[in-house]
C-alpha cells in the first residue's frame, strides 16, 4: 500500500473538474416516462398497504 | 474503468467525479451488481424478521411494498442526483448539509452502519462455511476450535482482497455469481414450500404480539423501508457507473426490489413453517447433504459478493468525506481500514451480532429517514435541482459553504425529523404509538425534515444569502457552469 502524494487527489480533481467543464453534456436525467413509472410505484405501493389493512 | 489515468491508482480517481468513459455499466452489469448486493444472508433474515410479526400473505405485501416504497424514495432524494453529478453520495449532500455538516453525518453513519454490516455479512459467511466443514468431517460438531470465527475472518479478507481491486473486479465477480445466487435463492424457495406445503404456509401464524392486524402489518412495512432506505450513498456510489440513467435506475431497481425479494420470500416462507429463517441451520436437513453442501458454498458466495460491495461502494464516501489524513491511505488503504474494524467486531461480539440485527438497522433507518427529508425538500423545491459540481469539492469556501462549513438549519430538520420518528415508533423494541397504524414513522419522519428544512431555509438561510439557493441567485452569470441535478 503506497502513502499518497498530498496533493495528488486534488490534482486529479481538478484534471477531470477541467475534462467534464470541457466536454460535450451528456443528458443524464432520467426521461420522463421512467420517472413517472417510478414515481407511480412508490405510491401505488403505499396505496397497497392501506387497501390491504382495510381487508 | 482506467481510462487515461496515470497520475493515480484508477480506483481512488473514481471516487472523485466520473468520466465518461468510466461510466460503462451496461443495464446488465447494474443488475448483476445490485442483485450480488442483496442477495445474501441478511435477506433471508429480512424474510425472517417480516414473518415474525405477520402472516405469509401480509408479510408478501410488506416486502413487496415496504422494499418498493424504500427504493422509489431514495431514488428520487439521492441515487438519481448522484447518477447525474458522476460524484460520490455524501460529496452531493454538502449542497444541502455544507461539506463539514456532510463529513459530520458521513463519518457517524459510515464508522456505525459499514463494519457492523460487513461483520455480520462474514460472520454469517463463516458460519455457513463451518456447516460444510462438518458436513465434510473435516472438523467435528464438538470442536473447541473457533472454525466460524476463522473462516468469518477468511471470508472478510477474500472479500477485502477482491473488493481493493476496484468497480471493474465487482463488476466481473458478480457476472459470474449471480446466476448461482439467483438459482440458489429460487431452489430454497421451492424447497421450503415443498417440504411445508402451500396450505401449511399460507395458514401459519407470526408468535402471537399485543398489536392489532393493521399495526403489524404497517410495522412489517415499516422495516422493510428503513431496511432499503439504508443502502443509501452506497447504493447511489454503484450506480454511477452506468452508462445510462434508464439502465442504471432500472438496473439498480430491479436487483434491490423483485430480486431482493427472491431471499426474502424464502425467509419468510422459512421463518413461518420451520421456525427459522437461518438457511444455515435448515439447508442440509431440507434438501440433503449433497445439495445441501453445493447449496451452503454458493451462499458463502453470496454473502462474500455483498461483502465486496458493501466495502466497494463505501470506500468512495470515506476517501472523500473522512478527512485528508484517511485519504491517503488510498483506495486498498481504506477498505483494508474498515475490514480491520470489521475484524475486531467480528473477534469481540460475534454472538451479540445477530441478536442486534434488526436494532441497528431500525435506529438508523431513522436517521437516514429524516436525511432523506432534507435532500427531498433541497432538491425538489428549493434548489429545484440543480447543483454545481465544482462548488460540491470546495471544502474550504464556494456556494455551498453556510456557516463555517455547515448548514445548522439542514442539521435541525435532521433531527425534527429524526424525534419525529421516535414519536411515532420507538426503533430499538419496536414500540409504535397510535398513529403510527395509519402513517408508519420513517414517511412522517421524512415529512417532518422536509418541511422544517423548507421553512427555516426561507427564514434563515436564503434571506443571510447564504447556500446560493435559487431565490438570491438571481443575476448570477454561473447558469453555465451549473450541473443540473436531475
Amino acid at each position: 500500500m503506497n502513502t499518497l502524494r498530498p496533493n495528488a487527489i486534488d490534482e486529479e480533481l481538478e484534471r477531470r473538474l477541467a475534462i467534464l467543464a470541457a466536454g460535450e453534456s451528456t443528458d443524464r436525467r432520467l426521461p420522463l416516462l421512467d420517472a413517472l413509472i417510478l414515481v407511480a410505484t412508490t405510491i401505488g405501493s403505499f396505496v397497497t398497504v392501506a387497501i390491504a389493512q382495510a381487508f | 474503468m482506467a481510462g487515461d489515468n496515470t497520475r493515480i491508482e484508477a480506483a481512488l480517481a473514481e471516487t472523485l467525479p466520473l468520466l465518461p468513459e468510466e461510466r460503462s455499466w451496461s443495464f446488465r452489469d447494474m443488475l448483476a451488481v445490485k442483485s450480488g448486493l442483496a442477495i445474501a444472508t441478511w435477506g433471508f433474515l429480512s424474510g425472517g424478521a417480516t414473518g415474525q410479526l405477520v402472516g405469509f400473505v401480509d408479510g408478501m405485501i410488506a416486502m413487496l411494498c415496504g422494499t418498493a416504497i424504500g427504493i422509489g424514495i431514495l431514488f428520487f432524494a439521492l441515487l438519481l442526483p448522484v447518477y447525474r453529478t458522476g460524484s460520490e453520495s455524501f460529496v452531493y449532500l454538502r449542497s444541502a448539509f455544507g461539506p463539514l455538516g456532510t463529513s459530520l453525518i458521513a463519518v457517524t453513519l459510515v464508522l456505525s452502519v459499514v463494519p457492523f454490516w460487513t461483520a455480520i455479512l462474514a460472520t454469517m459467511a463463516g458460519s455457513a462455511t463451518q456447516e460444510v466443514l462438518v458436513a465434510l468431517d473435516f472438523v467435528g460438531e464438538d470442536t473447541l476450535l473457533p472454525i466460524a470465527t476463522a473462516m468469518s475472518l477468511a471470508a472478510l479478507l477474500v472479500s477485502f482482497m477482491l473488493a481493493a481491486r476496484g468497480s471493474n473486479a465487482l463488476r466481473l465477480f458478480n457476472l459470474a455469481a449471480v446466476p448461482l445466487l439467483v438459482i440458489l435463492s429460487i431452489s430454497l424457495m421451492v424447497a421450503v414450500f415443498a417440504q411445508a406445503g402451500w396450505s401449511a404456509i399460507l395458514t401459519a401464524e407470526p408468535p402471537p404480539m399485543q398489536w392489532d392486524r393493521p399495526t403489524r402489518l404497517m410495522l412489517a412495512v415499516e422495516l422493510n423501508i428503513v431496511t432499503n432506505i439504508s443502502w443509501f450513498g452506497l447504493a447511489g456510489n454503484l450506480m454511477r457507473y452506468g452508462n445510462s440513467a434508464r439502465s442504471a435506475t432500472w438496473g439498480t431497481w430491479i436487483g434491490l426490489v423483485p430480486i431482493a425479494l427472491l431471499p426474502m420470500v424464502a425467509g419468510l416462507a422459512s421463518s413461518l413453517a420451520l421456525g427459522s429463517a437461518d438457511p444455515v441451520q435448515w439447508m442440509i436437513p431440507l434438501v440433503g447433504p449433497v445439495l445441501g453442501l453445493a447449496m451452503l458454498s454458493i451462499l458463502v458466495l453470496a454473502n462474500v459478493s455483498s461483502m465486496i460491495g458493501m466495502l466497494q461502494g463505501n470506500a468512495p464516501t470515506i476517501i472523500q468525506n473522512f478527512g485528508a489524513l484517511v485519504r491517503r491511505l488510498g483506495f486498498a488503504g481504506t477498505i483494508a481500514m474498515v475490514s480491520a474494524l470489521a475484524a475486531l467486531i467480528i473477534w469481540l461480539a460475534t454472538d451479540a451480532l445477530y441478536g442486534s440485527f434488526y436494532s441497528i438497522v431500525a435506529f438508523f433507518g431513522a436517521i437516514f429517514a429524516a436525511c432523506i427529508g432534507v435532500l427531498l425538500a433541497d432538491r425538489l423545491v428549493l434548489r429545484r435541482s440543480r447543483v454545481v459540481l465544482t462548488d460540491l469539492h470546495d471544502m474550504s469556501g464556494g456556494r455551498y459553504h453556510f456557516w463555517f462549513g455547515v448548514n445548522p438549519v439542514a442539521l435541525v430538520a435532521l433531527l425534527a425529523g429524526f424525534l419525529t420518528y421516535l414519536a411515532l415508533l420507538e426503533p430499538l423494541s419496536q414500540t409504535p404509538s397510535a398513529a403510527f397504524r395509519y402513517i408508519s414513522a420513517s414517511l412522517p419522519a421524512m415529512a417532518a425534515a422536509f418541511c422544517v428544512h423548507i421553512v427555516l431555509s426561507r427564514l434563515i438561510t436564503i434571506p443571510a444569502g447564504r447556500g446560493d439557493y435559487p431565490a438570491i441567485a438571481k443575476g448570477k452569470s454561473a447558469s453555465e457552469s451549473v450541473e443540473p441535478a436531475e
